[in-house]
């Protein structure tokens, strides 16, 4: 009798875990499906063939990034990374920096990929350049990697169409997701309401390192900015976006506005390097009215390449210069 | 052997060059991306006109066309002062680290200390210099052997080229500037590079002449040198002392423009032979109206887009270069 009491008991025992175990179980894959993410691909990605979603089990804890595009917007929603890219354009924000090993990943395609590897993130975010090296190795060791549009120009609409994917995915009752959206929305009308004020200006934009000058198109990093904010470019051909400047070409421009672009890391500096080259040659410069009568806004460094979202901060910072200066 | 210097052939060859070069010095002052008449830039230039046609003409045209002339002639002068240093006719002012060294210095202003970019000349040209001093101290083993010169420069090129590789990747958002410095441009010149180059290409050029009689006897061989008084290692290091002083005057102000002081000695030679009294003279001729020709070439080809000397320059004389080593027997000259 005791015997089958306790063979009852222990049936009881076992089939009570059992059930237990499976509501855990329908618990966590119900959670699970709950936590998926689900990383989009933008219009530009999926031009390129990027057309399948990756698709998570859930919010990645250990993030890589070897592009800056995304970088800025992912801290700010508190996605945790645990590698970044080194930046020589501005500084991260402290506690990124501090929180993330960051790597130098020149030209795209440079990356120390054992130390990823050994990392075993949830997910690593290469640029699209890097699909068929790099993308092929993390892929082959079954590491989820997301591939977005990376290098020294990236415009505007790419960044914003990337920001909006990635708040698709990680920004759910996110604060720091809200917060980016409000940015952009009101950094898009402050633009609307400058471009209804510049009735297509003229600029030129420059890229300098005296006595060399380079002009860049509506599609350069600075140019982009300058379109969106409806100036027209003088330099309108479409193929390259930087160029060497044609000294001769140049003074047929007439531009309204000069922005110039140099690699001092303050405007202060690079203003000091260009006047001093203009000095050298004044019949020339002055040839031009823009800089004859001192319609030159010039800008650090950090205006040369894109970082991701701080091109709200830039082009906020650009828009107030030139209201300053009536530009 | 030494040949007859031909005064007439010299002469002709000479007049030839110095007429193309007239020619292509109004031509390069007539074309350009701003099209004017020859009527109008006269008029312009005379009647002291304010307007785009004389800043074009005056402060772009005339500074880079007498840049161009100053760089190629020096380059040329300078490489066939090496071929003769070296006795070996693929010697060039690269090879002495002349172009590595200004490279590396020019590099490193430009990605490291931008708000220094003024200095990218004179670093250049101390970067350049400390190259090849640097060169010659370790190829010197009881006298300077040209072997050991070409086999240090290749060393001391390749180790300055890693660190200008490794610079860059570090800096890869930022490398405008250093690829047109790399691939070598007149683009940007001005008066106050003109005067500073003058002085120095004047100093240079009379330094180089007054080397010829050296360089026709180091083409001898060490023992005949020797034995006709001449301390050899000495005017070796003379010799490469005043080419690199050429050479680094040039790279200083525009960057590596490759090819003039490999090729163009060699075609003087098939022009006027290897004696170093005619040889010299058509080089430097001849150096001032190929980079001429190819610079006016470069921001012309293009509208609205300059292309570096230095790439026409590798163009064109990788061509002619192949062509030289097809006709090996005559490359000498002999």
């Amino acid at each position: 009798m005791k015997k089958i009491l306790l063979l009852l008991a222990m049936s009881c025992l076992l089939l009570t875990s059992a059930f237990m175990t499976g509501c855990g179980q329908d618990a966590k894959e119900s959670a699970a499906t709950s936590e998926k993410v689900v990383l989009e691909y933008s219009p530009e990605l999926a031009a390129m063939g990027f057309k399948d979603p990756v698709v998570l089990p859930k919010r990645p804890e250990c993030v890589v990034s070897l592009v800056h595009t995304p970088v800025l917007a992912l801290h700010e929603m508190g996605v945790k990374q645990i590698i970044i890219p080194e930046n020589k354009m501005f500084a991260w924000p402290e506690a990124l920096a501090k929180e993330a090993k960051q790597f130098n990943v020149s030209m795209n395609d440079n990356f120390d990929i054992e130390t990823i590897i050994a990392q075993q993130p949830d997910l690593v975010i290469v640029g699209y350049q890097a699909k068929d090296s790099y993308g092929k190795i993390l892929e082959k060791e079954k590491i989820p990697v997301y591939y977005v549009d990376a290098g020294h120009i990236v415009p505007y609409s790419s960044i914003k169409n990337l920001t909006e994917n990635l708040i698709k995915a990680f920004g759910k009752d996110n604060p720091g997701a809200q917060a980016i959206e409000e940015r952009f929305d009101k950094l898009e009308k402050r633009m609307e309401a400058k471009r209804a004020d510049n009735q297509r200006k003229r600029v030129m934009v420059l890229q300098s390192g005296p006595p060399r000058h380079f002009i860049q198109n509506k599609e350069g990093t600075l140019g982009n900015m300058a379109d969106l904010l409806g100036y027209e470019n003088v330099y309108q051909d479409t193929k390259a976006k930087l160029v060497l400047l044609d000294k001769e070409q140049a003074l047929s421009y007439n531009p309204d506005v000069i922005l110039c672009v140099g690699g001092s890391p303050t405007s202060e500096g690079h203003q000091k390097v260009m006047e001093e080259d203009f000095a050298r040659n004044p019949e020339y410069w002055n040839s031009i009215s823009a800089i004859r009568d001192g319609h030159v806004v010039y800008l650090p460094i950090k205006y040369v390449a894109s970082a991701g979202i701080n091109v709200i901060d830039n082009i906020n910072e650009l828009i107030d210069i030139l209201e300053a200066r009536n530009l | 052997m030494k040949k007859e210097v031909s005064l007439l052939k010299v002469g002709g060859v000479s007049l030839v060059l110095i007429v193309c070069l007239v020619v292509l010095s109004l031509v390069t002052l007539s074309i350009g991306t701003a099209e004017y008449t020859i009527p109008q830039i006269v008029d312009a230039l005379l009647n002291k006109d304010d307007g785009p046609i004389r800043v074009i003409v005056l402060n772009l045209r005339l500074p880079r066309l007498i840049m161009a002339i100053e760089v190629g002639a020096c380059l040329a002068v300078a490489g066939a002062l090496l071929q003769s240093v070296m006795r070996n006719p693929l010697a060039d002012p690269g090879i002495i680290g002349v172009s590595a060294g200004a490279v590396t210095a020019a590099t490193t202003v430009l990605l490291l200390f931008p708000t220094m970019i003024s200095l990218v000349p004179l670093l250049s040209f101390v970067g350049a210099a400390l190259a090849c001093v640097l060169i010659y101290i370790l190829a010197w083993r009881d006298g300077v052997d040209p072997v050991r010169i070409i086999l240090s420069g290749v060393a001391i090129n390749t180790v300055l080229g890693s660190y200008n590789s490794f610079l860059q990747m570090l800096n890869a958002d930022n490398l405008a500037n250093v690829l047109v410095f790399l691939n070598g441009s007149l683009s940007g010149c001005n008066w106050e590079q003109v005067y500073v180059l003058t002085f120095y290409a004047g100093l240079g050029l009379i330094l180089g002449f007054c080397c010829i009689k050296n360089a026709n006897i180091l083409q001898l061989g060490d023992e005949m040198a020797k034995s006709l008084g001449i301390n050899v290692n000495w005017v070796r290091v003379l010799l490469s002392g005043v080419a690199a002083f050429l050479a680094a005057s040039t790279v200083s102000v525009a960057g590596m423009i490759g090819f003039i002081g490999l090729v163009v000695p060699h075609i003087a030679r098939m022009m006027v032979g290897s004696d170093y009294k005619a040889l010299l003279p058509v080089s430097t001729l001849l150096g001032a109206v190929l980079l001429l020709a190819a610079d006016t070439l470069g921001r012309t080809l293009i509208p609205g887009m300059e292309i570096p000397v230095g790439i026409i320059m590798a163009a064109t004389g990788g061509p002619f270069f192949l062509y030289m080593l097809r006709k090996k027997g005559k490359v000498s000259g002999s």
